[in-house]
């Protein structure tokens, strides 16, 4: 997953960019950091083969570090840019972190700072867990997933696909977070929550999404905050 | 020239029941999207004027009920979207598309109706037009052919447009504190986004300011003369509502997922459609996406706004249609948020001895619907 011997080139811009950038001393101490600083999440992709086609695939490891902008998609299309151009990724846990044996992490994910992994804990490839996170045993994060500072996911609880858990909100034992969802709404939330469900702090009262390709048919299921 | 409504028409209770009568009732009341009721079941429920109303897919005819169980007055369908048979939770009575009831469970047994009651057991029955993509219902008995309401010019343009829409729909509602008048004066209003949304919109569309000489004079003649006939009425009702090109676009920011969709038109314009009395449609990317903004009168002060959004329809499915849309929300908020904070300022600030408004030139389609407007109320002729 790691090689700790090559040159890592961080890739992105936001506040997980800033996070890892600023930690790195103690992140990976005397290990060489390239940071490849983006102006914006628009286009993200656009230019970005251009920096890499010169290195050597094999003589560097790359982190995308993008916050949830779009889904989590533009943090995607970077890392994908790169894996299509042979490059690996990394995984990076903050050494205060604690991820307890037995929890799998995939490529290109971020654990900051004191947040904690039980055992039986799955996070899928680029899924970020923001500072001082919950992950109780047996949760399941899937892959491109955005998981905030002070969040946490219950016991057996799961995230979907693509979805962005803010700062702060608490998802009960056993509950399902669907995918494409943005749960920003700081509070408990002990009840399903269908794909494409929107709870954004912008908005008083729930967004809702119909008609969409990814939602199941019959998981109009309601949201309480 | 000064305006004759006064704060009264913008507060009093009073004022918005007769509203409801003279104005609402009449006229043809956009309710939702074709494409949330494409299959047998689906439903949407909306509160017209405070009429519970239910439009609901049977068989792939649409019908619009009185959302109201004839038993006990308990709503048939109670989330504002859905799928699931017409049928009352409270005790199982069940209805088919023609609004008679199908099912009483236990009839004989427990309810003993008469057979001439029984055979009367039907739900009110609202007119229903499908423009394209768009659903209008009518509140009346003797509904106004829906012609008579919009120009055939304003229907195809209708039409036309919301054929574009694709299937995918973000709705978001915002409870506003203002009367909904407001919000049709400030969209007729083309010199306000360059001090409302100066550092937003206005950065995207320069709004032009046209001063449209004969409708000027017009408006001055309506104010003089009034109206004097129910077809004159209509020709002027028909008039308040247009749409389509409407200022280019300082630059078009191409986005990967132009190219997924079918792109409404050919022209980085900005696209704008404005339905009389309440409702408001636009593209501000050219034809790449539109918001659809409903503006639901609750009470005098009170309006809520239900904004969907869609994207052109879609070549082929592609993973990132719900960030598209989620982005489109985030950003449009912030034009929302500035027409809102300015409307219920304005809101706030009415009472009795306030100063009427002083109209300009620029705002003769306002005064237009305004003389209007004051001759329905003023029962000069009814709709």
């Amino acid at each position: 997953m790691s090689d700790a011997r090559l040159p890592l080139y961080l890739m992105g811009c936001g506040s997980a960019f800033d996070a890892i950038a600023g930690a790195w001393d103690v992140i990976a101490p005397g290990r060489m950091l390239v940071c490849v600083r983006l102006e914006s999440t628009d286009a993200i992709a656009h230019g970005v083969a251009e920096v890499l086609r010169p290195l050597d695939p094999s003589g560097i490891r790359i982190f995308v570090a993008v916050d949830q902008n779009a889904l989590n998609f533009a943090r995607l299309d970077l890392y994908r840019q790169a894996r299509l151009l042979g490059f690996k990724g990394d995984t990076l846990v903050h050494p205060r972190a604690v991820v307890e044996p037995g929890a799998t992490l995939g490529e290109n994910c971020w654990i900051a700072a004191a947040a904690l992994l039980s055992s039986g804990v799955r996070v899928g490839n680029n899924s970020f867990v923001g500072a001082a996170a919950r992950l109780d045993a047996q949760a399941s994060i899937a892959a491109h997933v955005w998981v905030g500072a002070g969040a946490s996911i219950g016991l057996h609880a799961s995230v979907g696909s693509h979805s962005v858990v803010g700062a702060d909100v608490h998802v009960a034992a056993h509950v399902r977070i669907g995918r494409y969802c943005a749960i920003d709404v700081p509070g408990a939330y002990r009840s399903t929550c269908a794909d494409g469900t929107f709870m954004d702090p912008l908005f008083p009262l729930p967004v809702r999404m119909y008609g969409a390709p990814i939602r199941r048919a019959a998981a109009d299921a309601g949201v309480a905050p | 020239m000064k305006s004759r409504l006064t704060a009264e028409a913008y507060q009093s209770e009073d004022w918005f029941v007769r509203e409801r009568e003279l104005l609402f009732k009449p006229l043809w009341q956009f309710v939702g999207l074709q494409s949330m009721l494409a299959q047998h079941h689906a439903f949407i429920t909306r509160s017209v004027w405070g009429v519970p109303v239910v439009v609901q897919n049977f068989h792939g005819e649409l019908q619009a009920f009185e959302n109201l169980c004839l038993h006990r007055q308990n709503p048939l369908q109670t989330a504002p979207q859905g799928v699931r048979p017409l049928v009352c939770s409270y005790h199982g009575w069940g209805y088919g598309g023609d609004g008679r009831v199908t099912n009483i469970p236990f009839e004989a047994e427990v309810y003993r109706y008469p057979e001439a009651e029984r055979a009367c057991l039907r739900l009110r029955r609202f007119a229903l037009e499908v423009v394209g993509g768009l659903v209008f219902v009518n509140l009346s008995d003797m509904p106004l052919p829906i012609a008579d309401q919009f120009s055939l010019e304003m229907l195809e343009s209708l039409r036309s447009v919301s054929m574009a829409f694709d299937g995918e729909i973000l709705q978001a509602t915002f409870h506003t504190q203002l009367n909904w008048k407001l919000a049709y004066e400030n969209l007729r209003d083309s010199h306000h986004p360059r001090y409302v949304h100066a550092q937003s919109l206005y950065q995207k569309v320069k709004f032009p300011v046209v001063l449209d000489e004969p409708g000027i004079a017009a408006s001055r003649h309506l104010r003089q003369q009034g109206v004097h006939s129910r077809d004159e009425a209509l020709s002027w009702l028909r008039g308040f509502s247009n749409g389509g090109l409407n200022a280019p676009m300082e630059e078009l920011v191409p986005y990967p997922w132009h190219a997924k969709v079918e792109r409404y038109g050919d022209q980085d314009w900005y696209y704008n459609w404005l339905v009389f009395p309440n409702l408001h449609m636009a593209s501000g990317n050219g034809g790449y996406s539109f918001i659809i903004e409903h503006h639901i009168p609750v009470s005098a002060g009170r309006t809520d706004v239900v904004v969907h959004y869609v994207t052109a329809k879609k070549k082929a499915k592609y993973a990132v249609s719900a960030a598209v849309l989620l982005a489109h929300l985030q950003g449009a908020e912030t034009v929302l948020r500035e027409d809102f904070g300015l409307m219920e300022r304005i809101q706030t600030g009415l009472h009795a001895q306030a100063p009427t408004a002083v109209l300009g030139d620029f705002e003769s389609s306002n005064q237009t619907i305004e003389h209007w407007y004051l001759d329905l109320m003023g029962g000069r002729f009814a709709l």
